[in-house]
């Protein structure tokens, strides 16, 4: 369009000077362009040969379809598996080098079908769980379909039941991978390990170096920190959805849903059950179901009829008793009821152990002590049984409800080992997310008493009031603890005075101009800061004795994750208003301590500069006011602490200064600090300021004490 | 006219179909020139197969439960664990109780101090046949002899073999089912949950106490290295990531720049210590950073870091490939501070509760070992809780009071002297102090202790003065869990010098306070009248009310046990907001605190 514009203005110009002969070289050209027009037009909807066919064509395909690879008799077999691998020695992480934001990249092996010579397959071609669980790789942050700069190999033979597939030749299908090279950086996923008579705890598929993803390990068989203990999926969590049901009590105290137990166990459990009587429920399969009823989905106890998985639901704990394997499917049923399991399975590796801490969702009873599993169970106290139950079921939410989590969780895992240092932490693995958003963790949370002798750096914000800022870096200048004096010049338009007009005081004093009129300059963390402590000091707060200061940072050093100030302030909730109030007369309380004078850890710059959550900081330096309570609320909201109010100091403004017309000005001010906390209570969600009864003081204040033998004889008034 | 009006069409034909031309061909033109990529999403990856629906699932229903059934197996040889290599049954009733082999012929000091410190604590036995664990100390081999099988050996059940240093002795027996605490042990050898990894412990480890973890501030200067280095022949030297250049030697091409500076034999003040050597030098060296608060890293190590069973080392250190040294160099540079601040703190936590001593070294493992062996879950120990406080009354000997009476249900105790008089008002603010700091000590009198230079020892007061350092336990609030701690943890010795001396249960109660919080006692305000009137002491009115003083000796019996001073002082006191102050009476809420 705008190209048609400028010919209207160039046309007239441009046109009176056209002769016949360039009226052919028009229409030469125009036959040209034409031309090309038409070409362009073919080619574009030529069906052409360029453009590879086979990436629409993954989309849509049947199984039947895939490519048949025969695998001779004599083809090579893997090595039986060296149970001494460790990741260090048998895991190439170079190829994990390139790997971007610290994530190993995964390659999935395209699907084949294998026979042996006699064209007889070597297992079904692949089960719905390991196509549902290569898929939900393919869509992860992990995948890469670059097959040389993958990390981690799986192969789409799917071994996750180990009765469906030929041992030896499944192996020989490994070997010949075209990346094998004797396992190495390969994963498999196994969930039924083993076979009749003595079945195995992990899979007996000779697999050389290649890391297994397991459900049923023992102790014997897992390679610590190289396999991957993972649960055995159990088809249920997706067919039936069992609704949370809130911890408590529940009807039956013990319950064993397990068929087919070892005779021997279930004579334990029936033991138990006539001790204990009704609070112990063994149940069985059934034997009398009427046609076209699902036994699976039944349970009985001598002629009663159980709904199974729901019956989970009615108890507080669920025996997972060992089978044949070790892992039970059962797990999974319990865990999604919200039972706390009772892991009766000597030496089982329970799943993702290496992650997971199992004692705050379940109780492991070593097999010999099933007979004293009530009394154990009994000892625990209520409130640690309801915390098991809650985790119980976010377990199974988080790792065990769908093929998915349980892929990508190993997948993390592994991802972990490699990159340590960028690893998920304990809590993000293991506290449920209420428990996540609603803890505190607080940063400065070792009792470190800073040495005296490292005194703190006072900070003072000013514009241009220069002799009050003169006045209160002399005062301030008395303060034995002082190491350090920062002004933060916050005019741009005005240079600070020159060097030798500035008071003359025992401690280096720094200028440091700032590039705009901010608040937010004050709470900046300056590398000239070398204390822990600071002190944030307004350019007009000359009433403070030497002694208040003093004391403060004492006080500080006792409570260096605080913020430690003098007069104190209140927040309310309005209750005509429906919402919070700045208060500011003299009450019994305080929540907030004005930083117009006020200690704190260097860290709280840091964290006010770069972490303040929401728009907070510009709101601030918007409206030019309140950036002390929002110091106020990051700082509680960090520590989950009260600020300590000292001294009896209730209001900055000496007689001489209270401003003239006050009153006004006062009902404003109140307004909007109000304002801001409203404000700022919505962008952190909740209100994190606590309310506190009390303040700190010498410890001979107004004692009947010589007053000088007092440490800190001057205190200020209100 | 109209030749212009033709021409001007002819014109915007022209140019439109040049635009066309442009478009249409320049996009044909990019698809040839560049290779055919897959469009993101459905085109990729795994294919979705048109049969899905008809794939079978893993397991048949019914095959998971209907599975075949084999006895319970037998544990064979090789590995060990818990349940299959250790007889809790001799643990029941008593819990853990320890024997010690005696030793024989000279042993190294640093083994007569472990002797020592297990002697000491409340988990020692004299007798093999009452113990559930028995203890066999594996000698050094500087004294050149190796302990030879023991009478009760039993193939090593419920055996824990203790080597301070890594394998001084040949094998002269084969240690079967004993458990090995060994000082940092080969990742290969070790047996999780099973045997517990000991931190490598140099010669001079002191016996109790020890030294205090050595970061002094939290943060990291801006002055100070970010990394330092060890060195071959022992020492440190500080480096400057901030340079490109790969700043350990071997693995990178390019040669560590000048920025390098001096050698120093002293702990290393820098933010990160990188520690690549194998054990035992990387073991002490880990040990050194960890007290100095220089955070470990550590590229692969090969042995297992000590007590990793319960010590989430993530926490504290970091653990890094060292096949991917620039990943890790990049990982340092970028850790955000509020991640240094924390590993840093965790470093002296964890120096100052489990290291700093070869008696905490052998408490924890011992603790270890109860945790493994007790049955039920252990509950959390600071249950978190806010509700009113039960009063009881305690009698017979004084060590009772702080027994953890099942009754005890809140988590605050207020411990009363039937001597003391305290008004509504005051315990009503004192619990509400109390609540806001429910890991300390709030206390109405205070004492203090001193160095006291004339007779090189530690003296008691409780004069008035500027400072206290201790709250006198018969008005105090305190958690319940310090009457767990007093009862269960306090070496026999403190125990017996408490029932002894009864007056130095105050002292005794402040130490443990002190020791687990590292923190002052909080004093709240006093009644002054009844403070002058009402006798405290029971040696009746004087002129200044004094708390009976503890026997003179006390405060020394008890430092020494505990092997250093953990009494802090403090110079404040928690008063109301409005204590005292010259506003009207009927503000304030705690009107009677003041009465003169």
């Amino acid at each position: 369009m705008c190209a048609s514009v400028k010919c209207n203005i160039r046309g007239p110009a441009l046109i009176p000077r056209m002769k016949t002969k360039h009226r052919i070289y028009y229409i030469t050209l125009f036959s040209i362009v034409l031309l090309g027009l038409i070409a362009t037009g073919m080619f574009q909807f030529w069906p052409h040969s360029i453009e590879s066919s086979n990436d629409w064509n993954v989309e849509k395909r049947s199984i039947r379809d895939v490519p048949v690879v025969r695998l001779p008799a004599d083809s090579p077999i893997p090595e039986r598996g060296d149970l001494s691998c460790r990741m260090h020695t048998c895991f190439d992480v170079y190829r994990c080098g390139f790997n971007p934001k610290n994530k190993i990249k995964v390659y999935i092996y395209a699907l084949k079908k294998y026979v042996d010579d006699f064209g007889v397959s070597v297992s079904n071609t692949i089960s719905r769980e390991y196509n549902e669980l290569l898929m939900a790789i393919s869509d992860s942050d992990y995948y890469t379909d670059d097959i040389n700069r993958a990390c981690l190999f799986v192969p789409s033979i799917d071994v996750l039941n180990q009765n469906t597939l030929r041992i030896k030749e499944t192996a020989q299908a490994m070997a010949q991978l075209s990346r094998w090279d004797r396992g190495t950086n390969h994963l498999l996923f196994n969930m039924l390990p083993g076979g009749p008579p003595d079945y195995n705890t992990a899979l007996d598929v000779p697999r050389d170096r290649a890391l297994l993803a397991g459900g049923g390990f023992s102790t014997w068989t897992y390679r610590q920190g190289y396999d991957v203990s993972i649960p055995v999926y159990s088809p249920l969590s997706a067919e039936v959805d069992l609704p949370e049901k809130g911890p408590g009590p529940r009807q039956y105290f013990l319950l064993s849903s397990q068929v087919g137990l070892h005779p021997e166990y279930r004579e334990d459990l029936e033991a138990l059950q006539v001790k204990h009587g009704e609070s112990v429920l063994v149940l069985d399969k059934c034997t009398n179901l009427s046609e076209g009823v699902l036994s699976v989905r039944k349970r009985c106890h001598k002629h009663q009829v159980f709904d199974y998985p729901q019956v989970l639901q009615e108890a507080t704990f669920c025996v997972v008793l060992r089978g044949a394997r070790l892992g039970q499917a059962v797990l999974s049923d319990v865990l999604q009821a919200g039972c706390v399991p009772v892991v009766i399975a000597d030496s089982y590796i329970l799943p993702f152990s290496e992650v997971l801490d199992w004692k705050r969702a379940s109780v492991v009873v070593p097999e010999e002590k099933m007979s004293d599993v009530y009394s154990i169970l009994q000892s625990i106290p209520q409130r640690q049984i309801e915390e098991m139950q809650r985790q119980a079921r976010w377990f199974w939410e988080a790792y065990f409800q769908s093929i998915k989590a349980i892929a990508l969780a190993t997948l993390q895992i592994i991802n972990d080992r490699i990159y340590p240092y960028a690893a998920i932490s304990y809590e993000e693995w293991n506290d449920p997310p209420a428990v996540k958003w609603g803890s505190v963790s607080n940063p400065l949370f070792l009792p470190l008493i800073p040495p005296q002798s490292q005194g703190f750096t006072a900070i003072v914000l000013t514009y241009d009031r220069v002799e009050s800022l003169f006045r209160v870096i002399t005062e301030v200048s008395k303060v034995p603890s002082l190491s350090k004096l920062l002004v933060v010049w916050n005019n741009q338009n005005k240079n600070p005075p020159e060097d030798s007009l500035w008071p003359k005081i025992r401690v280096p004093l720094k200028v440091v101009r700032t590039a705009e009129n901010k608040l937010s300059n004050r709470f900046f963390p300056y590398d000239e800061i070398e204390t822990e402590a600071v002190l944030a000091i307004d350019d007009d707060i000359i009433m403070l004795t030497s002694d208040e200061l003093q004391f403060g940072y004492e006080v500080w050093r006792e409570f260096p994750d605080r913020l430690v100030g003098y007069p104190g302030r209140l927040h309310l909730w309005d209750h005509e208003m429906n919402k919070w109030k700045y208060e500011s007369e003299w009450t019994n309380e305080v929540s907030m301590v004005l930083t117009g004078a006020a200690f704190y850890h260097k860290y709280f710059n840091y964290l006010y500069t770069y972490k303040m959550p929401g728009d907070i900081k510009n709101w601030v330096d918007a409206h030019m006011n309140c950036e002390d309570i929002a110091m106020n609320f990051l700082v509680a909201n960090v520590t989950g602490k009260a600020v300590i109010k000292v001294t009896p100091r209730k209001k900055f403004k000496c007689p001489e200064c209270t401003a003239i017309d006050g009153l006004s000005l006062d009902q404003t001010h109140m307004v909007e600090r109000s304002e801001c906390i409203n404000k700022f209570a919505s962008v952190f969600g909740t209100m994190p300021l606590k309310v506190v009864e009390h303040r700190a003081d010498p410890v001979l204040y107004k004692d009947d004490f010589p007053e000088k033998l007092k440490s800190f004889p001057n205190i200020g008034s209100l | 006219m109209q030749s212009w009006r033709r021409r001007k069409s002819l014109w915007l034909a022209l140019s439109a179909s040049w635009l066309l031309l442009v478009l249409l061909g320049g996009f044909s033109l990019l698809r040839l020139a560049l290779p055919p990529r897959p469009r993101p999403g459905a085109s990729q990856g795994w294919p979705r197969w048109l049969d899905a629906e008809l794939l079978q699932s893993f397991s048949q229903p019914g095959e998971l439960p209907e599975d075949a059934v084999s006895p319970p197996q037998a544990p064979h040889g090789g590995s060990c664990n818990w349940e299959s290599c250790f007889d809790t049954s001799k643990c029941r009733g008593d819990g853990l109780k320890v024997f010690v082999y005696p030793a024989v012929g000279t042993i190294s000091e640093t083994h007569r101090r472990i002797l020592a410190s297990i002697e000491g604590s409340r988990f020692y036995t004299f007798s093999p046949a009452g113990a559930c664990l028995l203890l066999l100390l594996s000698l050094d081999a500087q004294t050149g002899e190796c302990s030879s099988m023991p009478l009760q050996w039993n193939r090593g059940r419920n055996h824990l073999v203790l080597r301070l240093h890594p394998a001084p002795c040949p094998r002269t027996f084969q240690l079967g089912q004993a458990m090995v605490a060994e000082a940092s042990p080969t990742v290969d050898s070790f047996r999780p949950g099973f045997d517990v990894a000991l931190p490598f412990l140099p010669e001079a480890h002191p016996l109790r106490g020890g030294a205090p973890g050595q970061l002094r501030q939290h943060s990291p200067q801006p002055g100070v290295a970010l990394l330092a280095l060890e060195e071959e022949r022992g020492g440190w030297r500080t480096a400057d990531t901030g340079s490109s250049a790969c700043p350990w030697d071997g693995r990178c091409e390019q040669d560590p720049g000048p920025g390098q500076t001096q050698r120093q034999e002293t702990l290393p003040n820098a933010t990160f210590c990188l520690i690549s050597g194998h054990r035992p030098e990387a073991a002490s060296r880990f040990l050194q950073a960890l007290q100095a608060g220089c955070i470990p890293v550590l590229l692969s190590p090969r042995w297992e870091l000590p007590f990793s069973e319960v010590i989430d080392w993530t926490k504290a250190a970091i653990v890094a490939d060292e096949r991917l040294p620039l990943q890790v160099l990049a990982a340092l540079q970028e850790m955000s501070p509020a991640r240094v601040l924390a590993l840093r703190q965790q470093t002296q936590f964890l120096w100052d509760a489990y290291f700093s001593s070869v008696e905490k070294v052998i408490h924890t493992t011992l603790e270890i070992l109860v945790l493994w062996s007790n049955e039920r879950p252990l509950p959390s120990r600071w249950p978190e809780t806010a509700v009113p406080l039960t009063v009881i009354d305690g009698h017979r000997k004084v060590s009772d009071r702080f027994y953890p009476y099942s009754t005890i249900r809140t988590d605050a105790i207020l411990s009363l002297d039937a001597r003391s008089s305290l008004s509504t008002s005051e315990v009503d603010f004192a619990f509400l102090v109390w609540q806001s700091f429910p890991e300390r000590m709030v206390g109405f009198l205070t004492s203090s202790h001193f160095w006291d230079e004339a007779h090189g020892g530690w003296g008691y007061t409780a004069e008035r003065t500027n400072e206290f350092s201790m709250v006198l336990t018969t008005a105090a609030f305190y958690h319940r869990y310090y009457h767990t701690l007093f009862t269960h943890s306090l070496p026999k010795a403190l125990r017996t010098l408490a029932d002894e001396a009864p007056t130095c249960v105050d002292v005794l109660m402040n130490f443990i306070v002190a020791a687990v919080t590292k923190l002052p006692p909080i004093k709240v305000p006093y009644g002054k009248q009844r403070q002058e009137a009402a006798p405290l002491a029971p040696g009746g009115p004087g002129p200044r009310p004094k708390p009976p003083a503890p026997a003179p000796d006390c405060i020394n019996q008890i430092a020494a046990a505990f092997g250093h001073m953990p009494l802090l002082s403090s110079r404040l006191r928690l008063d109301p907001v409005l204590f005292k102050d010259p506003v009207s009476v009927q503000r304030k809420k705690y009107r009677s605190l003041e009465k003169p």
